[in-house]
């Protein structure tokens, strides 16, 4: 943990993309480390006014799961014996979700830089698309096919070795 | 606000959702919204093979597979120059990380002078004579 000195404040206000306020414990704060950049920026000024971050691109349902797993991560920040219980926790975590609420929940640990959570949800994506054809995860994600026959034989002769 | 917010502030214990304005508008996002960066690190995650047949998807998806920054391929069956030249490149491209998983495979000698290796990891490769220490990971796990 940083050091914190009497005049720190304990928690901070976040704003989500839909105008709903969250007020988070800095510890859990820290866990993402555009918060965390803010909370350092304010506290080196001296500020003694509660901290307000909006962020613009997480809405609030979205903005409740990474604050979710950021509050878990926190508790066991100090700890590496419980590991294997936090990956557990992890994984009932992401099961949850459909794709959807996924891909959102990356783009927002993207955007707060939360990289465990982003490392976490992009293995949780490459484990579920693995299996997948081609013609599935089209179907799946809504992908337009914007190739014609040809273009896509083509490609498919370039990678043949991938194909076979 | 400040005033505001500190009520809340002394209310509240931990996180709480304060449902005070508009409810949040449900957009439907999927894979295809993510940045380049992202679906690099997830074509990244996978086998290249498979990376690489996710050329077809679209356009977009045409050169993702090339931007990846994990490598994973099986040889079968290939000659000693082939493997050999396949780890050369691997080698002239700034490889940090090595792992092969092989019974009877002869450790080429680009590996040993590859100067930005960090872990090579021999497993079930029991027996080699390593030409440099440029390594700063070996980890030889033999499987008798």
């Amino acid at each position: 943990m940083a050091s914190s000195s009497s005049s720190s404040l304990s928690r901070v206000v976040v704003k989500s993309s839909d105008n709903n306020l969250f007020v988070v414990n800095k510890k859990v704060a820290s866990q993402s480390q555009l918060l965390k950049q803010c909370i350092d920026n304010m506290e080196e000024k001296g500020t003694n006014d509660v901290i307000l971050i909006p962020l613009s691109n997480v809405t609030s349902n979205i903005l409740t799961l990474v604050l979710e797993y950021c509050e878990k991560h926190a508790d066991f920040a100090d700890d590496d014996n419980n590991n294997q219980e936090l990956k557990q926790w992890d994984h009932e975590f992401l099961k949850k979700f459909d794709y959807a609420t996924l891909n959102s929940l990356t783009m927002a640990a993207d955007y707060m830089v939360t990289k465990s959570l982003l490392n976490l949800c992009c293995q949780f994506i490459a484990d579920s698309i693995k299996d997948l054809t081609v013609q599935q995860i089209r179907q799946i994600f809504d992908i337009k096919n914007d190739f014609t026959p040809q273009e896509e034989a083509d490609i498919k002769n370039e990678n043949a070795w991938a194909f076979r | 606000m400040t005033k505001a917010l500190n009520s809340i502030n002394s209310n509240l214990k931990g996180y709480k959702l304060e449902p005070l304005l508009l409810p949040s508008k449900q957009t439907v996002v999927n894979i295809d919204s993510l940045s380049e960066a992202i679906l690099i690190s997830i074509l990244s995650l996978l086998p290249t093979k498979v990376a690489s047949r996710l050329s077809v998807i679209s356009k977009r998806w045409r050169h993702l597979w090339t931007g990846v920054t994990a490598v994973e391929l099986k040889l079968e069956q290939l000659l000693y120059c082939i493997i050999k030249s396949c780890f050369k490149l691997v080698c002239n491209h700034k490889v940090e990380e090595i792992q092969v998983t092989s019974a009877s495979f002869i450790v080429p000698r680009c590996i040993f002078q590859c100067e930005t290796l960090v872990n090579l990891d021999l497993n079930r490769r029991k027996s080699f004579r390593p030409h440099s220490n440029a390594n700063k990971i070996m980890s030889i796990a033999g499987n008798s």
